[in-house]
């Protein structure tokens, strides 16, 4: 069942079988955690919304009309979810808590990178995360983000000069 | 720091997604020769770079502790959403065919209206004619 394509996963997936879904969360997790993570910018978080835009997925399977793209359609599910998820949370005005640098998910050694990753805005974060988490190459993430490569190339070089300014900003401050 | 650097810090961040040419390459390796500043940049850059991937290659180790938990929620799922009435109707009103479709019948309908009118006043006109040509003979 391994090698089945996605479609033929996604069709057995609306007829009920936990199993074919399965394969396809074991497929496409990584790049649906990767986008959550680049919304969110939170370890945990991205986890819970990854989660649940997973399960939400088999719900909903039937809603996809196009079985070939359900990577495309799980992909624009979580992202949706995410944002969805920061604004119920800019609601609840937690954000300023999780700035302050107490939710950090990895070894201490990465704590100020996390912290870092964190502050930097959505639209730079996403690429910068897709690019390393998710081993994409500039085309695909454009393709993915609907945007030029070159973009890409853009965001990503923003995002590391932003990150170095902040990384340097706290060892100075230190 | 002079513009110079700017330009070749630009380049410094441009290094890791391969996007520099080898003749940038070599104006950016000279300059790098030349400017503490800019090579001091240039190794944070690089530094940092190792630490994202360092990270990043972390959180992928742990992926499959979080796949297995969705998979295990999954198993805990009652079934998949059946397609109710609502949601029918709804994307039968948002799809693009019966989108389509209506706008055809607004057109049918206008030109079928209009069509009406000009047969109905072309008829009057001719009763009208009829009886003026009647009152006409009469008063003759």
């Amino acid at each position: 069942m391994n090698d089945f394509s996605d479609d033929i996963l996604v069709a057995a997936s609306r007829r009920g079988d936990k199993e074919a879904y399965a394969l396809l969360v074991r497929r496409h997790y990584r790049c649906v955690f990767s986008v959550c993570l680049g919304v969110v910018g939170n370890f945990h978080d991205a986890e819970d919304v990854a989660q649940d835009a997973m399960l939400k997925g088999f719900l909903t399977i039937r809603k996809l009309r196009n079985s070939e793209r359900f990577d495309q359609w799980i992909y624009r599910l979580a992202k949706n979810m995410a944002i969805d998820f920061l604004r119920r949370k800019g609601r609840l005005k937690l954000l300023a808590a999780e700035k302050a640098g107490h939710d950090a998910h990895g070894p201490v050694v990465y704590a100020a990178l996390e912290d870092a990753i964190r502050r930097l805005p959505m639209e730079i974060r996403l690429p910068l995360v897709l690019f390393y988490l998710d081993d994409k190459s500039t085309a695909s993430i454009g393709e993915r983000l609907n945007i030029s490569q070159s973009s890409v190339c853009k965001r990503i070089k923003r995002a590391r000069k932003q990150l170095h300014d902040l990384l340097t900003e706290r060892v100075e401050n230190e | 720091m002079n513009k110079n650097c700017e330009k070749f810090r630009d380049m410094a961040a441009d290094v890791m997604a391969g996007e520099l040419s080898q003749s940038e390459r070599r104006d950016l390796a000279d300059h790098l020769l030349e400017c503490s500043d800019c090579k001091a940049y240039a190794c944070g850059l690089e530094e940092q770079d190792q630490q994202l991937t360092g990270y990043f290659a972390y959180l992928r180790s742990n992926l499959g502790v979080q796949e297995e938990s969705v998979v295990n929620a999954l198993r805990g799922c009652d079934s998949i959403e059946r397609p109710n009435l609502v949601s029918c109707f709804g994307r039968f009103v948002r799809s693009s065919l019966t989108r389509y479709a209506a706008t055809a019948a607004l057109i049918v309908s206008v030109t079928l209206c209009t069509v009406v009118t000009l047969v109905w006043i072309s008829h009057i006109r001719e009763c009208m004619q009829l009886s003026f040509a009647v009152l006409e003979l009469a008063a003759g």
